[in-house]
């Protein structure tokens, strides 16, 4: 693959790179593995005529899973893009368009990355062409983004609604198991499973393929199976000290099972990601043997940079214990009882709301954190989305009223060219320091 | 003109005034709270604005900087005590940043009960222009209404919404007439007056204000000729007059505008259906689109249209830092009106606060100085081409 050329209104010190964290499980070098033969085995379908698919993250792959149409999740491949440490060209390519530096990026960087005339240049060969996108409209630009793509491709564009509760529950994780028809109102989930008709009825029209409900059942039982391994592995690691592994571990081993969600592989791996797990604590080791204090990342990854969580288990035994990835996979995604439709609607009714909006992701973060055993939270708060800011002023009060130190750091989770390594690097060294007394 | 350039400079009066006389406030955030609904039930509605002058540092600990510094502003207003006099506080889902402020300030009034947030409701408007999202926002206007009854203490009729609806047409129909007399003839108001005389319509009472918006009509229709190059503003939301005195202290006169304090505050009509909250949803879900609740082409088709219609010459794109919305319309805007040969000129990243204004002046004059208008009977002689072709 040819070396993208970075672009000339780049920022960055050209010659810093982010840091790729050391993968010391079994588990997520086998995730990584089948993720890249399932990326070329979808590139020789799609080449056969086969639809292929972009979703934003937020919208019930289920369907698709369902119905066999491979798709790609915006923000996975955002991800990928942004650890082989591609988004400074393909942001470029943006800007090129007359899109400014600091618009939404996380978002946009896949489009951006349609953009790229040399589009097999991209990560495992690139992205084929999409025969349809579909996004769920949690924030002014997802319309604009996702309508963008479908007229770069001349593909349909189909948008669905997002709802805002009026009710506030009291502990949601206890309910979204069980008792989910409780936990929204049923307006929503009235709505979001007419829409879900709607996408089944678009899809069956556009692709040809065929919806069962038989297969949905079946789809959301394997679903079931995984996020109870998932429940199991964070648990471990919330009562284990040292902590088994760290962040950058649990991230491939669960997020990239999560994309493949649905399906056997998907359970068999978080099982073999649970087993991994057991044994590193049956033996005794941790992902930082000297671990003096845990921390829990708030936010999304930091994807061009995931080895800067290691630096700090190396020189203070700070561990990043918890991340929303292992976390959310345990609390929110299972689901029993009721029809699967409307199971599956519940499942991402209230994703933004639990992910994004006081108090439901403030009190859940606490209970996680009190879990995890954790002395100090590092919030990577964005500057240029609303969807990504999350109520900083009420995780800060949450936590400070807990006595658990909170270091906000301001940074883009894909693009590397606003990064600062030493500065972020010697942020939150002083966080450590000063606020949690921990020495290297 | 001067009984509503002071109700748009002192925007708190009337609510203050109702407020003596007993009757209940309810502050509207966001352009998608039906009005109707308010009046019908006795209320008055006033639109929540920020103020460009208070320091936005104080909204800090509270809302981040990923904020556009209007909605900061607002949102600070809310909590410094200048809204404690509303009764209740509505808040729409004309753009993600407010559908957040809503979570926040219910948050807030939870965390810190000493701040004087007003007793909250979210209207939770869907603005897909699908079936299902109608019948949404039906049920949606449903339980606003039965919210307001348990308010008052009293069931709105639909006599009352029918009244309601009215009261509000007639304002938007004269409002309408104020578009007329800005474009696409000679303009005899400026874009300055304009927005006050919309904007007054956010706090007055609405037939009050109707009968203020009459008489100057009367007047305006006399008023000679707005010399000038006839502009479009679009992108972010002007609440305050400073940028429309800036352009047109260039000579310029802006003849139009698509956002939420301007001509789309009377834009599209309320039907009377049989269930009459059937009509008041329907207007503000399907009236011309906003820049926060629309695909990029809604965004281009309706600006384009909107400039043949005002026969602008060229338009601005005035943006807020922060605000992102606007800002993936803008690219393909520009493409679209320079497609015809019209110019655009792009204000981006701009703060609330225009105390500062040398270099924007700058940029605004060498684009007005940039525009020169051809004759008349060029411009016939290209339609008529056009049309041939």
């Amino acid at each position: 693959m040819s070396e993208p050329t970075m672009p000339a209104s780049g920022e960055r010190d050209p010659e810093w790179s982010g840091r790729a964290s050391v993968k010391r499980l079994r588990s997520a070098a086998e995730a990584n593995s089948y993720q890249r033969e399932w990326f070329a085995r979808m590139r020789g379908r799609v080449s056969k005529g086969e639809p292929f698919a972009i979703v934003n993250a937020d919208v019930p792959q289920e369907i698709l899973r369902t119905m066999d149409i491979p798709y790609v999740v915006n923000q996975w491949w955002a991800a990928v893009c942004s650890a082989k440490q591609m988004s400074p060209y393909y942001l470029g390519l943006l800007n090129e368009r007359g899109y400014r530096q600091d618009l939404c990026r996380y978002c946009s960087l896949s489009l951006a990355s349609a953009f790229d005339p040399h589009p097999e240049n991209g990560p495992w060969g690139g992205l084929p062409k999409p025969t349809l996108v579909v996004a769920r409209l949690t924030c002014d630009a997802q319309a604009k983004i996702f309508e963008l793509w479908s007229r770069e491709f001349g593909i349909p564009f189909y948008a669905l609604e997002n709802t805002v509760p009026l009710e506030v529950p009291e502990r949601w994780w206890e309910k979204t198991s069980w008792h989910w028809e409780q936990l929204f109102e049923p307006h929503r989930l009235d709505l979001m499973t007419e829409e879900l008709e709607g996408l089944i009825r678009f899809l069956e029209l556009r692709t040809g393929r065929t919806f069962s409900e038989d297969r949905l059942r079946r789809v959301m039982e394997l679903i079931n199976e995984q996020e109870e391994y998932n429940k199991r592995t964070r648990d471990l690691i919330a009562e284990t000290v040292p902590a088994p592994l760290s962040v950058t571990d649990q991230i491939p081993s669960v997020m990239i099972p999560q994309w493949h969600r649905g399906t056997q592989w998907a359970v068999d791996a978080a099982r073999a990601f649970y087993e991994e797990v057991c044994d590193l604590v049956r033996r005794g080791v941790g992902a930082c043997q000297n671990e003096r204090t845990r921390l829990m990342w708030l936010g999304t990854g930091l994807w061009f940079n995931l080895g800067f969580y290691q630096h700090f288990e190396e020189r203070y035994g700070a561990v990043f214990v918890w991340s929303i990835y292992l976390a959310l996979a345990a609390d929110a995604y299972a689901r029993y009882g009721g029809e699967p439709l409307r199971a599956l609607a519940s499942r991402f009714v209230g994703m933004e709301d639990m992910l994004h909006m006081p108090p439901w992701n403030t009190e859940w973060y606490l209970k996680e954190a009190k879990k995890h055993q954790i002395r100090g939270v590092v919030h990577l708060v964005s500057s240029s989305c609303t969807q990504a800011v999350q109520g900083s002023y009420f995780i800060r009060k949450t936590f400070e009223d807990a006595g658990i130190p909170v270091l906000e750091l301001m940074a883009d989770t894909v693009d590397a060219r606003d990064w600062d390594d030493a500065r972020m690097t010697a942020e939150l060294e002083a966080f450590l320091e000063t606020r949690l007394g921990v020495k290297p | 003109m001067e009984e509503l350039a002071r109700a748009y400079r002192e925007r708190d009066r009337a609510a203050l005034e109702w407020k003596a006389q007993g009757g209940q406030v309810a502050g509207c955030l966001g352009s998608d709270v039906p009005e109707e609904l308010l009046i019908a039930a006795g209320l008055l509605p006033v639109r929540v604005c920020g103020d460009p002058e208070a320091d936005l540092e104080l909204a800090d600990p509270y809302i981040e900087h990923a904020f556009d510094p209007r909605v900061r502003s607002l949102f600070l207003r809310i909590i410094d005590r200048s809204y404690s006099y509303l009764d209740h506080l509505v808040v729409s889902s004309s753009s993600d940043a407010l559908v957040r402020v809503f979570y926040y300030l219910r948050a807030l009034r939870v965390a810190d009960p000493s701040l004087p947030i007003p007793d909250l409701y979210f209207f939770d408007l869907l603005h897909t222009r699908l079936r299902t999202s109608r019948l949404y926002n039906r049920d949606r206007g449903h339980d606003l209404k039965g919210v307001i009854e348990r308010w008052c203490e009293r069931e709105i009729a639909d006599e009352d919404l029918v009244k309601a609806i009215g009261i509000c047409e007639e304002n938007r129909v004269l409002l309408r007439r104020l578009s007329d007399l800005r474009a696409p003839g000679p303009p005899r108001v400026s874009g300055a007056q304009a927005l006050k005389v919309i904007g007054a319509s956010m706090f007055l009472p609405r037939r009050e204000h109707s009968r203020l918006v009459a008489a100057f009509l009367q007047e305006a229709e006399l008023n000679d000729p707005l010399p000038g190059v006839r502009l479009f503003v679009t992108g972010s939301a002007q609440d305050y007059v400073q940028f429309y005195e800036l352009v047109e202290s260039c000579g310029a006169v802006v003849v139009g505008e698509d956002h939420d304090w301007g001509a789309r505050h009377s834009a599209g009509m309320t039907l009377i259906t049989a269930d009459p909250i059937d009509g008041i949803v329907d207007r503000y879900s399907s009236r011309q689109p906003g820049a926060h609740q629309s695909t990029v082409s809604e965004r281009v088709t309706a600006l384009v249209e909107a400039v043949h219609e005002t026969d602008a010459q060229g338009v601005i794109a005035f943006i807020y830092e922060a605000d992102d919305a606007p800002s993936w319309d803008f690219p393909d805007q520009r493409g679209a009106l320079e497609a015809e040969g019209i110019p655009v000129l792009l204000l981006d990243r701009q703060p609330y606060n225009l105390d500062q204004t040398d270099e924007l002046r700058k940029r605004v004059d060498a684009f007005v100085s940039s525009i020169t208008r051809p004759d008349q009977s060029d411009r016939d002689a290209g339609r008529e081409r056009a049309s041939h072709e």
